[in-house]
């Protein structure tokens, strides 16, 4: 049991970090476009769908290693004032009405996935990437990920393992 | 089922009532949603939600949060800051309370590279509060003068909040930039006026060095002009792509990550892990910005189909009160929220309802824009949740209490009210860029 929590852990945490480099693909393909548009007169076909991809890719998929580091963007001024069995009741709370959400939000991403990829979903751009097909996956596997990092930290809060509620602070 | 004026008040109390509680606001709001959707339309239903949070990844404009943050980062990393602020010690030395005005400019120049105002205090915080606090200056006057310039990064172009804003309204982003630029120069006008009216009348708040003030050399001077070199290049670098015709705003964010690479090389700064480190904390603030968002969206397209915008747009239009009142309204709306909610779920859920009404006025969408910015830069220093005293509280030495950096921003808060004010009666501060520059 423990080396699946930790499996899940384990494997958010690298996905999180895989994606941020993402983001660095994202600058380095707009800026290829811009000089190529600019200075050769030649504007790529690609550019625009590739960073809409890299750049989706890396949102959807970020969530679940936020969840895991629970640093999601919430109002605390309730929670920081509860202690001990009072705050273990709000986590408690907190984490049942975010799983029933994410559970009930993967399910309703699921249906119009299925239908993208079985009719190949296209952009209808000139370059006509599977740009549709490929994001709707990945925001259903983004919420699926974040639904299953949510049930690792209700089992490990359960057990008397929980997590504490990140301090770094959100950015703006 | 129960009409639209019920339906908007159980939405809201359970969406304040979930907020207390302490749960994620991406959560909340998605909850908020699916819930709606199932009462009006069952299953079905959620197919909305689905949509409506699958558009949301391709909203192009989007992509430069991301890249605006990661510059940010970068920068925050290259020491770039250290050396403007040397810079602007030249101005320092020569006049009482001389530091606080210094460190108002380095925040003008800061805001005009980043677009995003915590790293932008967290840096002043950790650069100008040691330097002032050192010479003996007010401690009040002093935190008051960062958490104040601090924020100009959202008024001053780039600004993340403003990309939003033009996403939501539907406008352009970069005439948005334009508009915010002489209100921001106003704002710091106001905070340095006041800086030295308060200086001259009370001496002690802002002691002289020991050395008294300082007159330099040629030479030094051009050593320490050096310092402004960087910023200004990367500041032109950005914001001429984009009004220079060359780049969009999301095409110029990029441009500038690599702008901000190429400063932290030239001062020996770059390294793979620094890097690293930046891309990592990018992804978990845009991480956090997007999860909010996607529940936001969510959340505001059902309530739009369920004819909540239209009931909302009437209530405004209904009121007995000339135009200008309604924007008093809006603002007072705005305030509210700002009490409980974070500013980029206030952006995602009020725009789409303000907007169309704001124009059915015969009001400009970009001056509503600033407005808009103006009043959410208040509530990011207003007691008790103002971010942006949070963030000097993370950097300031340990005997400083939060109480004690509320108390500081109180007077600069006043100023903003004025600096509101002057957009309100002279929207020509906000159009006239704009008009002459824009598209």
């Amino acid at each position: 049991m423990n080396a699946l929590l930790r499996a899940v852990d384990r494997l958010n945490q690298y996905i999180g970090l895989s994606v941020c480099h993402l983001y660095m693909i994202c600058a380095v393909v707009t800026v290829y476009e811009v000089a190529m548009r600019y200075f050769f007169n030649s504007p790529t076909q690609w550019a625009f769908e590739v960073v809409m991809v890299v750049c989706g890719s890396a949102w959807a998929l970020s969530g679940s290693y936020i969840t895991m580091r629970r640093a999601h963007i919430s109002i605390t001024v309730v929670y920081e004032h509860a202690k001990g069995r009072g705050k273990w009741w709000l986590d408690l709370v907190i984490l049942l009405i975010s799983l029933a959400a994410m559970f009930t939000f993967t399910y309703a991403l699921f249906d119009p996935m299925v239908h993208a990829v079985s009719s190949l979903e296209r952009s209808g751009t000139s370059f006509n990437s599977p740009e549709p097909l490929i994001l709707k996956t990945l925001l259903f596997v983004g919420a699926l990920l974040y639904g299953l990092q949510l049930i690792v930290n209700l089992i490990k809060h359960l057990t008397g393992h929980g997590v504490p509620k990140s301090t770094e602070l959100p950015g703006d | 089922m129960v009409d639209i004026q019920t339906a908007t008040i159980i939405i809201v109390a359970s969406m304040i009532l979930l907020m207390m509680v302490g749960i994620p606001l991406g959560i909340v709001t998605l909850t908020v949603s699916i819930c709606t959707a199932l009462a009006y339309f069952g299953i079905p239903g959620l197919f909305l939600v689905a949509s409506n949070a699958q558009g949301l990844l391709e909203a192009y404009p989007l992509v430069a949060v991301p890249l605006f943050v990661l510059m940010a980062n970068i920068l925050e990393r290259s020491g770039v800051a250290e050396d403007l602020f040397d810079a602007m010690s030249m101005i320092a030395g020569r006049l009482r309370g001389g530091v606080a005005v210094q460190t108002t400019l380095v925040a003008v120049l800061m805001a005009a590279m980043t677009g995003i105002m915590g790293g932008e205090i967290v840096m002043l915080g950790l650069i100008a509060l040691p330097q002032m606090l050192r010479l003996g200056y007010d401690k009040k006057l002093a935190m008051g003068t960062i958490c104040a310039g601090g924020s100009l990064a959202t008024l001053i172009p780039p600004s993340v909040i403003m990309i939003i804003y033009g996403l939501t309204a539907n406008v352009s982003i970069s005439d948005l930039f334009l508009g915010g630029f002489l209100p921001g120069l106003l704002l710091a006008s106001l905070y340095i006026a006041y800086i030295m009216i308060r200086c001259r009348l009370q001496p002690h708040l802002a002691p002289l060095p020991d050395e008294g003030l300082i007159q330099l050399t040629g030479a030094e001077k051009a050593a320490k002009l050096k310092g402004l070199i960087l910023p200004m290049l990367l500041i032109l670098w950005v914001l001429g792509s984009i009004y220079g015709g060359i780049a969009t705003v999301t095409e110029a964010a990029a441009v500038g990550v690599f702008g901000a690479i190429a400063a932290a090389a030239s001062r020996k700064r770059l390294s793979w892990p620094m890097l690293q480190d930046a891309l990592r904390k990018t992804m978990i603030t845009v991480g956090t910005i997007v999860w909010l968002i996607l529940g936001a969206v969510s959340f505001v397209g059902i309530y739009n189909v369920i004819g909540g915008n239209e009931f909302i747009q009437g209530l405004l239009r209904g009121l007995d009160i000339p135009p200008l009142g309604v924007i008093f309204v809006i603002m007072g709306i705005l305030i509210v929220l700002g009490t409980f909610m974070e500013w980029i779920a206030i952006a995602y859920i009020t725009v789409p309802i303000f907007a169309p009404v704001i124009v059915g006025l015969g009001f400009d969408p970009i001056w509503f824009g600033v407005l808009f910015v103006m009043n959410i830069q208040i509530y990011f220093l207003s007691p008790p949740f103002g971010p942006a005293c949070f963030w000097l509280k993370s950097v300031a030495p340990p005997d400083i209490t939060l109480q004690e950096i509320f108390m500081a921003v109180l007077p600069f808060i006043g100023l903003q009210i004025i600096g509101l004010t002057l957009v309100i009666i002279f929207p020509e501060i906000v159009l006239v860029l704009p008009r002459l520059l824009g598209g």
